[in-house]
């Protein structure tokens, strides 16, 4: 009876909660037309998500180049799904996931690198800041576990360093600061420089998440493998990091949500990610300023991505059981 | 007289103050099973582990097959090859199959083909009669498999002397017997074999010399009879009282 009682109680709480942003979004909503048909209904004007759709995504990538895109989000694709349900080697994977990055910078190149907006830009800095501080945040893992002296301490520093530090705080140091100590003359582009930043963020992140699997591993596995006379790249390579890594893969896949959130800092360092092209769509004087449709639209797009993460990486719990 | 596979000179090894071992000598000659006993703590695992350098000793020499071993400049990985060792944990490799602990070594140490390796690893699983689980994972067998899995990984090196640091000690009572079985087996075989136990039944029946240590120092070195008949040691009477 009280069961009852409460489950009406909460459904006229979702009701009252729901009903203004229903009305908001389906029944008072402008689904297409122009500005003005937008200012007669007191609902969403989607028409101007509509319209601004392909600014918002691909920012001033030129039209005509839009078949790369189509090169580049196959290849994006297949080798993200190749990676999580595949069940080859993780070296294999992973050799296939470098190589398809490879593939899509190549696909890209015909395009100035200041015209990979928007979702291009958020996927490309994503992608590939992942890739390279994955075997990076392995190694400063393993320097710090099992190197001596200047290695070991050189890593500690660097983990414990880039992670006092916030993430946004690392964009500005590498977009503003270090074109001011290079030496005259030199120049790196901006968006290596903010690879560099996210790199070193994900890696010292990743570091400390593989020096938990790497004290997992028991001590006697150290035994057995120097007792069989293995050396220590093999040990290493077939011993100790398959089973300190492939535990860890659901927290690395969780860094790797992360990483694809923080990519919408690259705004506030006036790179044209998501935020940034939604801005300049929003400038557009024949249409009045639709901030929450055009907010909601890529929060939409972000939300599609990180649960597409989420999704493929619990596909990977279920068989990174190891025993 | 047949030759010494291993040749401890007064060993001693320290942990900060606290000395582990104290100027032990010890021989092992080819075919030959010293079986170790002793109280826990005693330094039993200390002594066999420096055998292959899993341990440091600070003093003493040690040689395997007439090759001085706790030097620098020695491939202690080479010497390590041809020495098995069996742990009281097992220490098998959790994310292999069975068949996979058994040919990595074999594999990238001996440099054997994989096909090679697989029938060598073959043959020594059907020894230990566990041929029909080669491809399972170690957590899917009992104890006493895992430990007869483990001395077969150790064989497929073909070694020239076996260590084994208490291999029945985390079993159950059950599964001694097995694996105690496998070891008589191999000793009949001509193994040349270092034993860290306290099952008395395979020091009497199978060894060829049995010694006592006791805080770090071997006390007793005698046939297994003069030991369990007549022990001269004081120290050595009372530990087999209490186990007896
Ligand atoms: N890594 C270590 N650091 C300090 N002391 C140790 C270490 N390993 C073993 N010991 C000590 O050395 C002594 C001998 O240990 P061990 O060789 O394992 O004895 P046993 O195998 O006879 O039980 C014990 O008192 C133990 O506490
Ligand atoms: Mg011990």
């Amino acid at each position: 009876m009280s069961k009852l009682f409460l489950n009406f109680f909460l459904l006229a709480v979702m009701i009252f909660i729901l009903k203004g942003p229903f009305e908001w979004l389906v029944l008072n909503s402008v689904w297409s037309g122009s500005s003005s048909d937008c200012q007669m209904h007191t609902g969403a004007c989607l028409a101007f998500v509509r319209d601004k759709m392909d600014l918002i995504l691909w920012g001033t990538f030129p039209g005509d180049k839009r078949i790369l895109l189509c090169g580049y989000f196959l290849s994006f694709f297949a080798s993200l799904f190749f990676f999580f349900q595949s069940r080859r080697k993780i070296e294999v994977k992973f050799g296939v996931l470098l190589f398809s990055f490879v593939l899509e910078s190549f696909f890209l190149w015909p395009v100035s690198i200041s015209k990979w907006n928007g979702l291009l830009l958020v996927l490309y800095v994503f992608k590939g800041s992942y890739l390279v501080a994955f075997p990076l945040g392995l190694f400063l893992a393993v320097v710090r576990r099992y190197g001596k002296g200047f290695w070991r301490m050189g890593s500690i520093g660097l983990i414990e360093f880039v992670r006092g530090m916030p993430l946004i705080g690392l964009l500005f140091m590498a977009s503003v600061m270090l074109p001011l100590f290079l030496p005259v003359g030199w120049e790196i582009p901006k968006i290596i420089r903010l690879f560099g930043a996210y790199i070193l963020f994900v890696s010292a992140t990743l570091a400390e998440i593989f020096r938990g699997g790497l004290e997992q591993v028991g001590k006697g596995q150290m035994d057995a493998a120097n007792s069989l006379g293995l050396r220590w790249p093999t040990t290493l390579m077939k011993i100790i990091l398959p089973q300190a890594v492939m535990p860890m893969m659901v927290p690395c896949v969780n860094v790797g949500i992360t990483l694809f959130k923080d990519t919408a800092l690259m705004g506030i360092v006036s790179m044209m990610d998501l935020t940034m092209t939604s801005k300049m769509a929003l400038k557009d004087l024949d249409w009045g300023g639709y901030v929450t449709e055009s907010y909601l639209f890529i929060t939409l797009v972000y939300f599609f991505f990180c649960f597409l993460l989420s999704y493929l990486g619990n596909c990977l719990r279920k068989r990174a059981v190891i025993h | 007289m047949s030759k010494p596979i291993i040749q401890m000179k007064n060993i001693s090894k320290w942990y900060d103050d606290f000395q582990v071992l104290k100027n032990v000598s010890l021989d092992v000659k080819e075919g030959e099973i010293v079986v170790v006993c002793g109280p826990s703590g005693s330094g039993k695992s200390t002594l066999i582990r420096c055998v292959n350098q899993l341990e440091e000793n600070q003093e003493g020499e040690i040689f395997v097959d007439g090759v001085e071993i706790a030097r620098s400049g020695v491939d202690i990985e080479k010497v390590r090859s041809d020495v098995g060792m069996v742990f009281q944990h097992f220490n098998l490799f959790p994310h292999l199959t069975v068949l996979e602990n058994l040919t990595l070594a074999p594999i990238t140490v001996r440099k054997m083909s994989k096909e090679e390796a697989s029938d060598l690893a073959m043959s020594y699983l059907k020894k230990v009669q566990m041929s029909e689980h080669a491809h399972k994972h170690p957590h899917q067998l009992s104890g006493g498999q895992k430990q007869r899995i483990a001395i077969a990984r150790g064989l497929c090196m073909r070694p020239k002397v076996m260590l084994f640091d208490e291999p029945t000690s985390a079993l159950d009572p059950e599964m001694v017997n097995e694996v105690l079985d496998v070891m008589q087996d191999l000793a009949k075989e001509g193994m040349t074999m270092m034993v860290v136990t306290h099952e008395m039944s395979f020091a009497k029946n199978v060894a060829s010399k049995v010694c006592f240590m006791s805080e770090g120092e071997l006390l007793e070195e005698a046939t297994p009879s003069d030991f369990f008949n007549n022990p001269r040691h004081p120290r050595v009477q009372t530990f087999l009282k209490q186990i007896s």
